[in-house]
Order: structure tokens, then C-alpha cells, then sequence
């Protein structure tokens, strides 16, 4: 999760598959969301999720690509993808898990739902199930008090979570 | 609008104030010796209102503002002593110290560190924080020269905003949010501005440290003189701080006319030089083949005899003396007596490798007038073969300075890559040695003259074209106040002096020229006199040898003696061929290396820090240093060593 492991996914990131990753169509799409903005380096943030998306995480040679990209230095582009939790710097699974734990959630049961999600897939925060499927983080507030305690797969919200209920939410995720 | 309009009147603690419009309350206060404590702002940074610490209240305001971003209205009443501003700082402080190791006894900054001191004068005295701090793994390197502890971090973005602005090469960031940021660099990068020392200096805590000087000394044991960095043309001031005879760091002391108070990492961390016990302590004397420990009085007492038989034997133009573009004004006038009035001879310059004429004559012509301000006021600025980012490197937060900040235009001419050809409107490449091409079809250019044909088929070998330059002068729009900037090392013979002095003409009356000298008194040898063909302030005198002609002689044995200066300045290999030929060598050196033992008469010499001084730097600018530490042994400056032989030749 932290910006503080991107040195050492930086470093499995010498894997060949990066070449295919930063693909011409990903240029593409890049240099497509610059020219919605004023200035080139306002496209920053939709090109790291344009690559969390791809790669499933960032490293190294992301922060390089995009720099390159938007012309703007590799530790602004360094800065501004740490500051989002929603970035993330390791491999996660194909679905990511984001539990929130702040105060809502934590009041109507957040920690039980994390308990069982843990001993549901096997593993702890930031770890990725053995089949590749889910991987899950704790975040801060969601802005879904209303549903507390709420959770995030991808990009989906849901609410009012119990134990039981989320077994039936993972199913939906293949 | 008239002066007075501009100015506007409030008071601060009760005390009336005057300052122009727009002056922040934090600068008006300081203007009538109200100091506000700051940790975020710097004089010569942005302001970036983060750390709170300068927060003021302002009657009729609803809450305290921060002093550092507020400008002073007009009739406002501020004050800076109210018990809402003193909590505000006692709360800010108990912040701060929330994360804070305090482990002030072993941290460099301890006893120059703003957060002991405002900690002393503002803080609480007690934390109400009982949970854990942050901890982190400590230090970790941002480079090999800079070091940081991010737990002592107290994310005022002071190094930050240096690189962002100043050196603008833009490493560090802010990394996370909230409680978990920190100051990083990209991932597997390095720290590596030749600017990055500067960094430790601005840090206000003890969070970026100096692998050179971390756990070396406490700041309060250290005696702290003025002095002027010797590494490179530009002449930085600095504040040398030693202890028990050993320089333990420079840090910057603020010349508007230089430095802008900032140095390079040369400067800052060259000083580990004077290299204490192989510096060579004893005279020594060639006897039977080796070179043996003599007395002063035998060394020079040899040195005159041999002096005296050479030129009684061969003649004057038999002897030639070498004095050194990086010793002082004095030690190369000194020489340069010493060869011309003592032993009458008119061999003298200032390398072996270099004629160092021509830059004479380009300074006798008028040339090298600019100053470091001139940069600041420039319309645009022209650079033939010169990258100061590598040899003047202050120079290169000038010109900077004067992109970022006025947008100057530059056109860089470069045999090389340089790091100002990216701020430049225009760069263009050239072969090396076809420098004389350029400078002729540049001023056709600047003429707007049509006859070059002759000598552009030379430059268009190089890739150069007419059409090329043209455009990069339209792009720079040479003004009035062009400033034109040559490489000194460029200026090999008269003929490219007369060019230069030719183009630098067809610019109009207010171009000033700067000649850039990568050594420390390249200037300052030359009206020195230490060049063939120069007396002290440029005065002509019959032309001896230069120092490669020298050389070569001394090779052939038409040159007998050859008096050198500064042996460590000059390149060994000259050195060991002008040996072959030479029947005495005497030169003055710091340490015992081939070059230096080849020698018949090697006196021990001072270090630049071990005399005083007067320096020139390249904007033509003298400056003297003061010595500040001792020479070991029986070292001595070279002038003493001069003047005595000079007396003793006219016994």
C-alpha cells in the first residue's frame, strides 16, 4: 500500500511484460486525456489510473512513464501518486477489496467484517488470494456512512455489510 | 504613480510602520526589529504559509493570520505578543514535537536548529502526547552526499521548494498525506544536483544532514571565519568553520554580487584537500640525484645560486616562470617580478598547457566587463562555448534565475551538451575549432551582412548554417543590454579576441562581456601580469614564451630554469616534459607526487586557506581571503618564499 514499498515494486518490475504494458494504445489514451486540459501536466492523475488499471499497481517505471509523458518531473508524479490510496504499489488481485475502517464503519462493526474477510480468503491486508481472484486493503472514509460499514470492490460501493452478506457481495466478483 | 502613493503606513506592537504596498506583515515587522519566528518561510523561496508557526493577529480580525503571507494593509494595527498568538505558538510547537525524535544530542543541527530554538522561546515545555511516534529507518541517503532523517522532518518543504526554484531540477517531493508524508525522491533515483548541499543548509531541523560533516562536530565548537570558496571562477563567499586546525565545512555567507547566498556541492564539499600528514612539511634539495630535507635558508639560499648561474650561463631568456591561474594576484605578481625585474627574463605565464595571453589582451581590450547583476537586468543573453552549469556553477542558478523569474531569452553555441541548452530559446552545436567561423558568421549575422560564404562551408561541416544562427538571434532578440558570455578557454589566440571584441561591438554600446574562466583567479593572473606580454594592469611589455612554448624549450634544453607556482594546479605531464630538458626545477608544492618530486628545489608550500589573499573571480570582482588555518610544519606561502629569494638575487 505505502508509496514506501514502490522501491521494491519498482524492482520486480524488470519483468519483460512491462513493454506491453506501457502499449501505444496506452500512449494513446494518455496523450488523448492531456488535450482535455490546459495544461499537459493536469492529465497526471487520470494517467496513474489509467495504468493502476492496467498493471493492477504502480512502480518505478511507471513514474517514469508518466513523467516522461506529461513532461513533468518523476518526483511530482512520485508525490501526487502516494498522496491517493487508491493508488496502490504492489500487485493486488483481479478484484481489490477496499474495507473502510474510519469511524462510522468502525462503530457498526468494520474490524468483525475485516476478521472474517481475512479468514474468508486466507490472507491479511495487501496479500493476494492464492487463486489471484481478491486482494484487500483497509481505507479511510468512503463517503458511505449512510451504509455503514461499507466497503469497495473496484469500483462498486456496498453498505450495510454483515458478515454473512459479504460472502454473497464476493460471489458476484469472478 | 508617484513613490509616496506606493507607500503605506500601519502599526505592529505599537510601533508605526512605513513600507510599500503589498509587504508582508512578517517583512515590515522585521523592517522595525520585530522578529516573528518562521520555520516554512525563507527570504529567498516562495512562501508557502505551511508550518503556521509566524501566526499575528490583526485588530477587528477574526483569527490570527500568518505574518509570512499577509501583506500589511494600510492602517491595520497588528500585534505579535497577544496571548491568542503565544498559544497559537505554543500549540504549533506541541505539534511539531508530537514526531519529533528530540534527539538533539545526537543531531548536527543541535545548536543551530530552529526547532530547539523556537522550542526554547515559544514551546510548551511539556508534551500531553503519550501514544507512539513515527519512527522510520534512519538516516536513509537521498545521495552519497546528502543523508535523511524523516522522523526529524517537520515537512516545511524549505529543500523542496529550493529544488523547485532555484536549482530547478526538481528531485524532491512530498510523499503520502496527513501524518504519513515525508520529503523523497523519485523511486531509485538519486539526490543529485551538483546544488543538493544547499538543501541541508535551508533544513531548518536536523532532517537533511551532509554525509561530510554528520557526528564530525557540535556547531558551538567550531570557530567560523569569512572566506571565498577557491574551486572555480565564480568566488562564492563562504563561512569556513574549523576546529582544532581542521576545516570541518563552508557554509554559505550571502554576496548579492556573487552568490545569492547559495554554493554548489563543489565548493561546499571540495575542502577536504589540505590532506594533513602527506602534505609536504620540509624544503627540499636535489643532492646527488635525491631530493633531501633542507633548511629554509639552504633551500632559498640554493634557489638564488642556480637562479643567478642559469641566467649568467645561458642568459635571461634561458629562465621562465610559471605562476597559476587558481594562486592569488599577489603570488603571481610576485612571480612574475621575480622573473621579469630579479632575472630579467620575459618568460612568464600563468599554465603549461595554455597561453595565457590572449585572455589578456581580451581583458586589455575591454572585454570581461560583465558583472553577476548584469544577468539580472539582461535583455537577452548569448553564450558562445561556454557551460557554466559544469565550471560556474553559481552562474548557472543566475542565468536561472533569470529564465524562470524574467523570462530572459538565451542562445547557447556549444561544442558540448550543456544543462543551459534546455533554458535556452536557441541552441545550436558547433564542431570544435571551428570557433573562428562561428564568431565571424555570427557578428555577419548581427551586421546583417551577406558576405560569409568563406568561412561558412566550415561551419556547415559542424551542422551549422547561417539561416541557424539567424533565427536563434531573431528568437533571443539581442537588445541593448545583451549580454554576451565566451568560455575564456575559447580565446586561444589574438585573432579570436579581435573577433569577439568585433561581435560584441556590432551589438551596440550597452553589451557587456563576460569572460568565463573555470579557475579561481584566471582574471586575477592576467592583471597580475603572470602572461607573456603583460605587465600588472594590463600594461604592455616585450613577449616572452608561453607556457607551452615553454615547455617544449625547457624539452629541447633551450629553456635552462623553470620557476612554478602552484604545482598542483598544473597538469603533470607538461611538467615531467618540460623535465626532460630542464637543468633546474624549482617549483612550490603541497604535496610529494612525481610531477613535484621531479623537482631540483621543491619548497612546501600553503594551502589557499593557509595564507592570505586576493582572488578575482571571473565577473572581475576582487576579493581577499585571510588564512584560517596554519600551514603544517615548516610549510610557508609562496610570497614569502618570492620576496626573500628576489632580495637575496639583488645582494
Amino acid at each position: 500500500m505505502s508509496a514506501q514499498h514502490a522501491g521494491r515494486a519498482g524492482q520486480t518490475a524488470e519483468r519483460p511484460e512491462r513493454k506491453s504494458v506501457f502499449s501505444n494504445d496506452l500512449v494513446e489514451r494518455i496523450e488523448k486525456a492531456t488535450l482535455r486540459y490546459p495544461d499537459r501536466k493536469a492529465a497526471l492523475i487520470p494517467a496513474l489510473n489509467m495504468i493502476q488499471r492496467e498493471l493492477g499497481y504502480l512502480n518505478r517505471d511507471a513514474v517514469r512513464f508518466v513523467a516522461k509523458q506529461l513532461s513533468i518531473p518523476e518526483s511530482e508524479v512520485y508525490g501526487t501518486a502516494s498522496f491517493y490510496s487508491l493508488l496502490g504499489w504492489q500487485p493486488t488481485g483481479r478484484h481489490v477489496i477496499h474495507v473502510c475502517h474510519n469511524l462510522s464503519c468502525s462503530l457498526l462493526g468494520a474490524e468483525s467484517l475485516i476478521e472474517h474477510l481475512e479468514k474468508k480468503l486466507g490472507v491479511g491486508e495487501g496479500e493476494v488470494t492464492p487463486d489471484g481472484r481478491f486482494s484487500y486493503a483497509r481505507i479511510e472514509c468512503i463517503g458511505r456512512c449512510d451504509g455503514a460499514p461499507a466497503i469497495l470492490i473496484d469500483d462498486d460501493y456496498h453498505g450495510n455489510l454483515t458478515p454473512e452478506s459479504i460472502e454473497q457481495v464476493l460471489e458476484q466478483y469472478t | 504613480m508617484t513613490e509616496q502613493s506606493k507607500l503605506i503606513t500601519a502599526v505592529i506592537d505599537g510601533k508605526q510602520v512605513t513600507v510599500a504596498a503589498g509587504t508582508m506583515i512578517l517583512k515590515a515587522a522585521e523592517s522595525i526589529g520585530i522578529t516573528i519566528p518562521v520555520f516554512c518561510y525563507h527570504p529567498r523561496l516562495t512562501i508557502s504559509g505551511s508550518c503556521r508557526m509566524c501566526l499575528v493577529e490583526i485588530e477587528g480580525g477574526s483569527k490570527p493570520v500568518t505574518a509570512c503571507s499577509t501583506e500589511l494593509a494600510a492602517g491595520v494595527v497588528v500585534y505579535t505578543n497577544t496571548p491568542t498568538v503565544l498559544e497559537a505558538r505554543r500549540e504549533i510547537m506541541e505539534n511539531l514535537l508530537i514526531n519529533h525524535p528530540l534527539d538533539c544530542p545526537v543531531c548536527d543541527k543541535g545548536g543551530e536548529c530552529l526547532l530547539q530554538d523556537h522550542a526554547y522561546d515559544w514551546g510548551p515545555g511539556a508534551s500531553r502526547f503519550t501514544e507512539r511516534k513515527r519512527l522510520f529507518r534512519k538516516p536513509i541517503p537521498l545521495s552519497d552526499r546528502i543523508l535523511l532523517d524523516r522522523e526529524r522532518c517537520i515537512l516545511c518543504t524549505r529543500c523542496v521548494r529550493f529544488c523547485d526554484e532555484i536549482s530547478d531540477h526538481r528531485e524532491l517531493a512530498i510523499l503520502e498525506m496527513g501524518g504519513n508524508s515525508e520529503i523523497a525522491v523519485a523511486p531509485d533515483r538519486a539526490f543529485d544536483s551538483q546544488f543538493s548541499g544547499n538543501t541541508v543548509e535551508l533544513c531548518p531541523v536536523g532532517a537533511l544532514t551532509s554525509t561530510s560533516f554528520r557526528f564530525k562536530a557540535r556547531p558551538w565548537e567550531m570557530a567560523r571565519l569569512p572566506g571565498i570558496c577557491p574551486f572555480c571562477g565564480c568566488g562564492c563567499s563562504i563561512d569556513i568553520h574549523t576546529r582544532s586546525g581542521n576545516i570541518m565545512r563552508f557554509m554559505a555567507r550571502e554576496n548579492p554580487a556573487v552568490d545569492d547566498g547559495w554554493l554548489c556541492d563543489r565548493g561546499r564539499y571540495g575542502f577536504d584537500l589540505s590532506g594533513g600528514s602527506e602534505r609536504l612539511t620540509k624544503p627540499l634539495v636535489r643532492k646527488q640525484g635525491r631530493l633531501v630535507a633542507v633548511s629554509w635558508k639552504e633551500a632559498i639560499a640554493t634557489a638564488v645560486e642556480k637562479l643567478r648561474r642559469a641566467v649568467s650561463q645561458y642568459g635571461p631568456g634561458a629562465v621562465g616562470g610559471i605562476g597559476s591561474a587558481w594562486s592569488s594576484s599577489e603570488e603571481n605578481d610576485l612571480l612574475q617580478r621575480l622573473i621579469r625585474e630579479s632575472l630579467e627574463s620575459h618568460n612568464v605565464d600563468c599554465s603549461l598547457t595554455d597561453d595565457g595571453r590572449p585572455a589578456a589582451l581580451a581583458l586589455a581590450e575591454g572585454l570581461g566587463t560583465f558583472t553577476f547583476n548584469d544577468i539580472d537586468r539582461a535583455d537577452s543573453i548569448l553564450m558562445i562555448g561556454a557551460d557554466p552549469s559544469r565550471y560556474q556553477p553559481i552562474l548557472d542558478l543566475r542565468l536561472k534565475k533569470a529564465v524562470i523569474t524574467r523570462r530572459t531569452p538565451i542562445f547557447t553555441l556549444a561544442s558540448t551538451d550543456g544543462e543551459m541548452a534546455r533554458y535556452a530559446r536557441e541552441s545550436l552545436r558547433y564542431r570544435a575549432g571551428s570557433e573562428e567561423s562561428l564568431l565571424r558568421l555570427l557578428t555577419a549575422a548581427v551586421k546583417k551582412e551577406k558576405r560569409y560564404d568563406s568561412f561558412e562551408s566550415d561551419l556547415r561541416a559542424g551542422g551549422l548554417s547561417r539561416e541557424a544562427i539567424d533565427r536563434g538571434l531573431e528568437r533571443a532578440g539581442l537588445g541593448p543590454r545583451t549580454v554576451v558570455l565566451v568560455n575564456a578557454s575559447l580565446l586561444t589566440d589574438d585573432v579570436r579576441v579581435y573577433l569577439v571584441k568585433e561581435l560584441v561591438a556590432a551589438m551596440g554600446a550597452g553589451a557587456s562581456t563576460g569572460l568565463l574562466f573555470d579557475s579561481a583567479n584566471g582574471f586575477g593572473a592576467r592583471t597580475a601580469g603572470a602572461v607573456p606580454g603583460y605587465l600588472p594592469g594590463l600594461r604592455p611589455i616585450d613577449r616572452g614564451m608561453s607556457g607551452p612554448e615553454m615547455v617544449v624549450a625547457a624539452e629541447r634544453s633551450t629553456l635552462k630554469a623553470l620557476y612554478i607556482l602552484n604545482r598542483e594546479h598544473h597538469d603533470s605531464a607538461a611538467v615531467a616534459r618540460a623535465r626532460r630538458g630542464a637543468e633546474l626545477l624549482i617549483c612550490h608544492a603541497l604535496f610529494l607526487d612525481e610531477a613535484s618530486g621531479s623537482g631540483d628545489i621543491v619548497f612546501p608550500a600553503a594551502s589557499v586557506f593557509e595564507k592570505q589573499g586576493t582572488f578575482t573571480n571571473t565577473a572581475g570582482l576582487a576579493q581577499s581571503t585571510a588564512p584560517v588555518l596554519n600551514p603544517p610544519g615548516e610549510a610557508r606561502p609562496e610570497s614569502t618564499v618570492i620576496e626573500e629569494i628576489m632580495e637575496r638575487l639583488k645582494q
